[in-house]
């Protein structure tokens, strides 16, 4: 029952995109920093021309890296969202230094209609905010959020600073509505015109999609989000502990 | 509790006992596997139907793990905490419900390079162990992984048969406990070939989720990658205020 050891070697594109990926963590390469000219990184990593380029576009249509006319290739920087801490929009583009801001793009009122109202656990026809809002760091826009909340939670919501900070501080200084625990769940869909438009990507790209439940210490659901993502432009992370896996064995 | 043995027992029971004592004494580490029933009832003179009754007993017991064609394999002992259970939150994939499978397509050593010398911290020219495999839920593909794992953290990974026995388990055997990880979660494209594989077809963008795991030295003792079918699997984070 003995597997033979096999060696495997990376294709020459793997290989490529590995010197690519170590250098950029080497170099700890932010903003919109330079790689070396073509011909230096190919020296330096032993690749031929054409497949440097080929990985190169390649990382160029995941959004790893561009083109600018003139300077070469450049790392493109991606906002990183962490997902446990509940940390707003507004607190994690302080932390990373950037600029957030805010754009509404809808404040309406909607009746729960079926799957609403199943959601909220409310009567069909009860009234629910919806806030639809295009979040943008240092002037590029990252995410359009389309919030719901019901509205005989939060009313005279449409008098508040919507634009200003996060959604949540509105609803628990005004509301005193505490967001107590809630979900996430990730996958991916591809944008409208419409949302691509808002994006500034092209319409059909591939997109995060987001779903977000949370609810209040009453155990009631306070919000629900749908949230449409830039994949070029921002990723998730998250740091997990297993508990007890320090002290076993 | 073990019955007291004596040169009057059963002998399909002391041969029970033989079995176990080399499970225990590491003769017959976890993830491989025993001799043949034949091979057994030649060594010690036995019938077939003691040593099949001897193996039944164990197997029974969860020390043993038959598998059609392959042989009689030892498995680890059961794990009391479950590894899934996060502290602070709980990430799950939806299909953890569903009939997890595996189907390895390489398994092999690889020079670490420049980007996993780096993550693993070992020396680029160092081999480390490459996995490659396709994740299945009920028979389907849902996600093509690969696993980059120092050689010094799984000494004789080469005989375990990883289509039996998930690569934490491998950990566990070698007294190795993750307690922290780190994920990333990206949208990517693959190959065609790579896409056919989770039956997708090129264009479709696929889930990226990357990380390195590590133990309580802060040594990391893998750095996975997964490209995951978003059609069939979400990912799912749970927060707590």
């Amino acid at each position: 029952m003995v597997d033979k050891v096999r060696r495997y070697t990376p294709r020459p594109r793997q290989a490529a995109q590995e010197a690519i990926e170590a250098y950029i963590i080497r170099n700890q390469m932010k903003g919109n920093d330079k790689f070396p000219p073509e011909r230096t990184m190919c020296q330096m990593w032993g690749l031929n021309r054409s497949t440097l380029r080929s990985t190169l576009a390649r990382m160029v249509s995941d959004g790893r890296v561009h083109a600018v006319q003139g300077s070469g290739t450049c790392f493109t920087p991606r906002v990183d969202r962490v997902l446990q801490d509940l940390k707003s929009f507004t607190q994690y583009a302080a932390d990373l230094g950037m600029k957030p801001e805010t754009r509404l793009l809808g404040l309406s009122m909607v009746e729960c209609d079926k799957q609403l109202a199943r959601r909220f656990q409310r009567v069909l026809g009860e009234r629910l905010y919806r806030v639809i809002r295009l979040r943008m760091l240092d002037g590029t826009p990252l995410m359009i959020e389309t919030a719901y909340i019901p509205a005989a939670l939060t009313p005279g919501l449409e008098e508040r600073d919507l634009v200003g900070g996060s959604l949540f501080a509105v609803m628990e200084e005004n509301y005193h509505l505490i967001m107590h625990h809630g979900y996430e769940r990730i996958s991916i869909t591809t944008t409208t015109p419409e949302e691509a438009d808002y994006l500034g990507t092209a319409a059909g790209v591939p997109a995060f999609w987001i779903v977000s439940e949370v609810y209040g210490d009453d155990g009631s659901l306070i919000e629900y989000c749908r949230t449409i993502g830039r994949c070029d432009r921002m990723q998730m992370s998250s740091t997990l502990y297993w508990i007890g896996g320090g002290d076993e064995g | 509790m073990k019955d007291k043995l004596t040169d009057r027992s059963p002998l399909h029971t002391q041969l029970r006992e033989v079995i176990r004592a080399k499970i225990d004494e590491g003769e017959y580490p976890p993830g491989t596997c025993i001799p043949s029933e034949s091979q057994l009832s030649e060594a010690y003179g036995l019938n077939r139907l003691s040593v099949r009754s001897a193996l039944a007993a164990l197997e029974y017991e969860g020390l043993l793990h038959s598998v059609q064609g392959k042989g009689v394999f030892v498995t680890a002992p059961k794990l009391e905490r479950d590894m899934e259970t996060l502290g602070g939150f709980r990430q799950t994939m939806r299909e953890r419900s569903q009939r997890p499978g595996t189907r390895v397509l390489i398994k092999a050593l690889r020079q670490a390079g420049p980007l996993y010398a780096q993550i693993l911290g070992c020396a680029p020219e160092e081999d480390i162990w490459y996995v490659r495999r396709i994740c299945q839920a009920n028979g389907k593909p849902i996600a093509l992984e690969e696993i980059f794992i120092p050689t010094d953290v799984v000494p004789g990974f080469e005989e375990v048969d990883i289509n039996l026995f998930s690569i934490f388990e491998v950990y566990r055997w070698n007294g190795i406990y993750p307690v922290r990880g780190e994920q990333r979660l990206a949208i990517t494209h693959l190959d065609p070939a790579e896409a056919r594989l989770i039956g997708l077809r090129e264009e479709n963008a696929v889930l990226e989720f990357s990380g390195a795991t590590y133990d309580r030295e802060g040594r990391a003792i893998e750095f996975s990658r997964s490209y995951t079918h978003s059609d069939r699997c979400e990912f799912l984070v749970h927060f707590q205020r």
